[in-house]
């Protein structure tokens, strides 16, 4: 620039000063005429010199002077001050100065804050102060600066708070401009603070870039919470004068600062609330996105009048390309009728994550638009995802891992996972969901032959489902009711959810991984969910917490076997860790934050906590009670209750009268008086929903349906609960030479022949079905005329029609136990062929002499084989085993195994008809093979299986050789199938499971 | 420290403005006294907002260095002028050095509240200043000196144009405009808006 061009510049500053403000601009403009360096010089001068009315006011030497006094300051470098080194200072502002110190009682860096005298000398104020600090200082949020201590150092008032690196906000919107992603990073996770905070009923009042820290990890901290409403109250008894030093010394330019983030009710010195800080954010954000304030004036009070009367400009004026959804946030924030605004600071920062996370996938869609679909995961991935889950009937998807189990898991898998957790992570994927089946049942026909359980006000409840894609695994709602947190499992890959139940959006917090989530809790302010992440590498199962509207994970704790539970206090929380090969299943209570472990309770074999599948224990309101889900054994088998562990000594009471087929989750009623339990009635029938007396022992259902319920969160005043609802559609279909263009659907009913599909000789097919109520055998021609039940005692599942064609063999569960059954095709001559607890999963002979099974009675799962007449039946293996199938040609059993000494660890076994030491082991994904679908083919030279999404089957050479694909199905996924004794006719069950998250409201 | 006459300080501000750089580190010492004494009274009496003392005493500490109403000077602007010059001088120094100082010290510049940052970055403001004061001095002489006169040396709106002999009305559109040019370049420089 020339002396000539300044001296334009200059002049015409001059000018544009003498001109009244509202014609200003056009006075520029014409005065410009077009010349836009000019115009920017000159329009930025007028700003600046808006902003300088303190800049350079006192003279140098005062400046300079102040600077020393600072320097000397820092003279209380490597003092003690109380339990504190002072180790360097690090700011000085009109809140006093603030140093690096070592807390050295507890070894950890602090900010510590000395308050100046002139805000505290009178003794009131120092009063509102310390509770206002102290409040603050109740909050634990990885957004808001930590409050260590508040209080008296020798006189002087100081707080103590956790030690940032990084950059205010102000030095950051000076340095570079924000991309509109970072900017909604950086807001969100300032909305989570506030929203936080004002959970807790701390507003911050004084929300503005100067208060903002940045990491450089890109954590934001929100600074100061609850300081502001003293600076508000020294306000008028300060020389401004002072103030004016203190900023102009700080920081020039950011004179008296706070009026321009103020709200209008806070301008107008009326009573704030949360929403003033909404505000506040409102006008951060836009300065992020814009570099420009949405309010100012040349003076304070022509700012206020801007924030009182004045919209201002959209931001698509300054940055085009804005996304008209944050021009809505930003518009809805700054809402001069605070009921216009945003109401709570967590509904704004769900928008903005929700609104960052589309930008992400809008970015993720340019960046890939070439690509195919080509990420699926490896079949052989050790996670098995909702579809793969058939013959457990409708569950949501398992969680697989070393506890190899899924939602209702009946005792029998029970005993199983007993025996094999920890054994190994995959191991048991394909055993324990086929064990599955012998306890899923359908208690609800003989409920209605029974008499009616008492009828509560819960009859009138109010069913809301919040989702709709059917792939929610886990959900729990948050104590106020307002926010649910759901995990949903597509294609293997687990994602994490907030849904705001009152709006109905959601916002996803965990992207999707080849992870899975599962005990989802929300912690008691609400703030954080606590969730365990499953992930094929690790062994054991950790605790981790996550920000409630997303954020970085943390690990809390390993080796969690339940959802964990909170204190009242919110100060503690209790779970579950089980050691099934010792034998111990221990209540554990920790802090919050994973240390101060204590046992509070031990339970032994035969007597446990339940820990498999998505168990919830429940921490009293009262604080001195913790329910848990429990059972034990007894000679006429597993049952399961309520057990009360007591808080103060560990001492236990039952809970519960009355023996269950299995209790996976409860939760304290709002008073203590009741509890509201996820139950089977019975081993075999569905999980519903229950409300029980722990006074009286009276039972009340909650539902009473078709649907399985599999999780169960209630909010704090328990007049509103989260599940999952489970349903299941399946048909049978039949496709000549497994041609999928040819198949046809010959059944309409709801579940049929999920748990069990087979051919007759002469080409009818039976089946299992749950049209009656409860799962039955029945036979119908292969075009689905002439269809007839065949059993009506007990739950009938697993039929297999011998290639003789004479009898057909089942398991059937009655009085609690499992046993192999035989009987003609008409149904008549039935007749128990095993006398055992469990004993289930059986293959007929071609020659219709011989039935093998599988049965854990012996303690291991292995498998066993009796004549088709009864009698004592042998063990055929020392081995661990499991769904035994015939070949063909009778001289051949397939069955899958875990063996952590073979190799593959696990699979299916080849071994002689007669028993002995493996021929051959194939490596077939397990999750692959549950259920029913691990058949021979009709040739006998190979096995056939599903693949991992349950689309087509495919086929293993006996012989060695790579898997083919045998059909070429499309669309609903498979659940069983069988060829015809023939091999012209394949007979498939397919259909869709369904897990959704059902809000009920009206608890009373 | 032994004391100083206005007359002694005078003659060393001649001598220094006559290029005698050994008066300078003669006349050092004394603002250093006066910064101490200002800062002291910070220290100790800053809570008490009382800003008329302070402000009292910062025109004494001036008036002590540069004891104008004594002075039996002939060309009273030029002394203005070069006190003003050898306070610029000093003061930027001392903030120099005490910035290398903190840097040495290793001292981590970290803001914890709306307070900008103390070391470093706020002693840099006077050296920033002086370097924004030497751009400007290219673009209007007069506007530097007026802000060298007025914030380094102390004076007046009236006194400051009775050593440039202009009208006040000048040193005041100097002023303002001088200040709004400079509080940009600053803020552009430090990244603060």
């Amino acid at each position: 620039m020339t002396p000539e061009r300044y001296r334009m510049i200059g002049e015409l500053f001059h000018a544009a000063l003498e001109v009244n403000e509202a014609q200003r601009a056009v006075f520029l403009e014409n005065q410009c005429a077009g010349d836009e360096d000019l115009l920017r010089e000159v329009t930025t001068l007028l700003a600046s010199n808006q902003e300088a009315s303190g800049f350079i006011a006192s003279p140098a030497l005062a400046v300079a002077a102040e600077q020393l006094a600072a320097d000397q300051v820092d003279a209380l470098i490597g003092q003690r001050i109380g339990r504190y080194r002072v180790l360097s200072i690090i700011g000085v502002g009109g809140m006093g100065r603030v140093y690096l110190a070592e807390d050295t009682a507890l070894g950890r860096r602090a900010a510590l804050k000395l308050l100046p005298e002139y805000f505290t000398h009178d003794r009131n104020q120092i009063q509102r102060f310390r509770q206002e600090a102290r409040a603050a200082s109740a909050l634990n949020h990885p957004n808001i600066l930590t409050v260590y201590e508040v209080g008296d150092l020798e006189g002087t008032e100081f707080i103590a708070t956790e030690y940032v690196e990084g950059q205010t906000l102000r030095c950051r919107l000076g340095s570079s401009p924000f991309n509109i992603r970072e900017a909604l990073d950086v807001a969100a996770q300032i909305g989570d603070a506030l929203a936080a905070a004002h959970a807790a009923g701390i507003i911050h009042r004084d929300i503005k870039p100067e208060n903002i820290m940045l990491r450089a990890d890109g954590y934001v901290k929100v600074l100061d919470f609850g300081l502001a409403k003293l600076t508000e109250n020294i306000s008028a008894s300060v020389d401004t004068d002072v103030a004016t030093k203190q900023v102009v010394k700080t920081s020039p330019g950011v004179v008296m600062g706070t009026v321009q983030y103020m709200s209008p009710e806070q301008a107008r010195g009326l009573k704030v609330d949360g929403r003033t800080d909404v505000w506040s954010l409102g006008v951060i954000i836009y300065e992020m996105i814009t570099s420009r304030r949405p309010f100012e004036g040349p003076t304070q009070s022509d700012t206020t009048v801007a924030i009182l009367q004045r919209e201002p400009a959209q931001l698509a004026r300054y940055i085009p390309e804005v996304p008209a959804e944050l021009e809505r946030i930003v518009t809805k924030a700054l809402a001069k009728q605070v009921d216009m605004r945003y109401q709570d600071a967590k509904d704004m920062a769900i928008d903005l994550r929700r609104l960052r996370h589309r930008l992400d996938v809008d970015a993720e869609i340019e960046r890939s638009l070439p690509r195919s679909s080509t990420n699926r995961q490896p079949s052989d991935e050790i996670y098995l995802g909702p579809q793969s889950l058939r013959e457990t009937d409708a569950q949501p998807p398992a969680k697989v891992s070393a506890a190899g189990t899924s939602h209702t898991t009946s005792s029998v898998e029970y005993i199983i996972s007993e025996i094999k957790r920890h054994q190994g992570r995959a191991v048991l994927v394909g055993v324990t969901l086929l064990i599955v089946l012998a306890g899923v049942g359908y208690g609800l026909y003989q409920l209605t032959n029974r008499q009616a359980p008492p009828v509560s006000a819960f009859q009138t409840i109010r069913m809301t489902r919040l989702t709709a894609t059917g792939k929610v695994y886990d959900a729990a709602i948050s104590p106020d009711g307002k926010h649910v947190v759901y995990s949903e499992v597509d294609n293997q890959q687990g994602s994490l959810w907030v849904r705001q139940v009152a709006t109905g959006s959601s916002v996803q917090i965990i992207p999707p991984a080849a992870a899975n989530y599962a005990y989802l809790t929300f912690s008691p302010g609400g703030d954080y969910i606590y969730f365990v992440k499953d992930i094929p590498s690790e062994s054991s199962w950790s605790l981790y917490r996550i920000p409630a509207l997303g954020g970085a994970a943390t690990k809390v704790i390993g080796q969690v076997d339940t959802a964990v539970t909170f204190s009242p206090d919110g100060q503690r929380m209790a779970f579950v860790r089980a050691s099934p090969q010792r034998g111990e299943y221990s209540l554990v209570v920790v802090n919050v934050d994973g240390s101060g472990e204590k046992i509070l309770n031990t339970r032994r074999q035969p007597e446990f906590f339940v820990f498999d599948g998505i168990v919830r224990l429940s921490w009293s309101h009262d604080g001195k009670t913790i329910a848990c889900p429990s059972g034990s054994a007894d000679a006429d088998g597993l049952y399961f209750n309520v057990v009360g562990v007591h808080v103060e000594d560990g001492t236990t009471t039952l809970l519960t009268s009355k023996r269950w087929g299995r209790v996976s989750q409860v939760e304290w009623g709002a008073n203590d008086s009741d509890l509201i339990m996820v139950a089977n009635e019975e081993e075999a029938s569905y999980p519903q929903l229950w409300r029980v007396s722990s006074q009286t022992g009276e039972v009340h259902r909650v539902t009473n349906d078709l649907s399985r319920y599999n999780d169960l969160s209630l909010t704090n005043n328990a007049s509103s609960l989260v599940t999952v609802q489970s349903n299941r559609a399946s048909n049978i279909w039949v496709a000549p030479d497994g041609d999928a263009r040819r198949a046809k659907q010959i059944t309409t009913g709801t579940s049929d022949s999920s748990l069990g599909l087979s051919w007759t000789p002469d080409g009818k097919i039976v089946f299992h079905s749950d049209a009656s109520g409860k799962p039955e055998i029945w036979i119908m021609n292969a075009d689905g005329t002439d269809r007839r039940q065949l059993t009506h005692d007990g739950y009938n599942y697993r039929p297999v029609v011998a290639a003789t064609g004479r009898y057909i063999v089942f398991h059937r569960f009655r009085g609690g136990k499992t046993n192999v059954w035989r009987m003609d095709l008409d149904g008549g001559n039935q007749l128990q062929l095993t006398n055992g607890k469990r004993n289930f999963f059986p293959d007929i002979s071609s020659d219709g002499q011989w039935v093998v099974y599988s049965s854990p009675d012996s303690g291991e799962i292995r498998l066993w084989k009796v004549s088709i007449d009864g009698g004592e039946p042998t063990q055929l293996s020392p081995l661990n085993a499991h769904l035994p199938v015939i070949s063909p040609d009778d001289k051949q059993i397939a069955a899958s195994y875990q063996d952590e000494k073979a190799d593959p660890i696990q699979g299916v076994m080849i071994l002689p008809f007669n028993g002995g030491q493996p021929t051959k082991r194939l490596n077939i994904a397990l999750d692959a093979i549950n259920g029913f679908a691990l058949h021979w083919s009709p040739d006998g030279r190979s096995l056939l299986y599903f693949d991992a999404n349950l689309s087509n089957i495919w086929s293993i050479p006996i012989a060695g050789g790579p898997a083919t694909q045998l059909t070429n199905f499309q669309g609903e996924p498979l659940f069983n199938f069988a060829w015809s004794h023939d091999g012209k006719w394949l007979a498939l069950a397919r259909g869709r499971v369904t897990n959704d998250v059902v809000l009920i409201n009206d608890l009373k | 420290m032994r004391t100083h006459s206005p007359e002694e300080i005078t003659r060393l501000l001649v001598a220094w403005s006559d290029g005698d750089e050994s008066a300078l580190a003669e006349l050092t010492p004394l603002v250093y006294e006066e910064l101490h004494r200002l800062a002291h009274h910070y220290m100790s009496h800053e809570r008490d907002g009382h800003t008329l003392q302070s402000t009292a005493l910062v025109n004494e500490a001036y008036v002590r260095l540069i004891d104008w109403k004594n002075v039996r000077w002939q060309n009273r602007a030029h002394f203005f002028a070069v006190s003003a010059q050898l306070m610029r001088r000093i003061l930027v120094d001392f903030a120099r050095a005490r910035g290398y100082q903190k840097r040495g010290g290793g001292t981590h510049a970290v803001a914890l509240d709306e307070a900008a940052l103390v070391g470093t970055e706020e002693a840099a403001d006077l050296v920033a200043l002086d370097e924004a004061l030497g751009l400007l001095a290219e673009l209007d002489e007069r506007q530097s000196k007026v802000v060298e006169l007025r914030f380094f040396g102390g004076l007046s709106l009236d006194e400051t144009a009775e050593v440039l002999k202009v009208s006040t009305g000048t040193v005041r559109r100097d002023w303002s405009l001088a200040r709004a040019w400079l509080h940009r370049e600053l803020t552009k420089k430090q990244g603060l808006k």
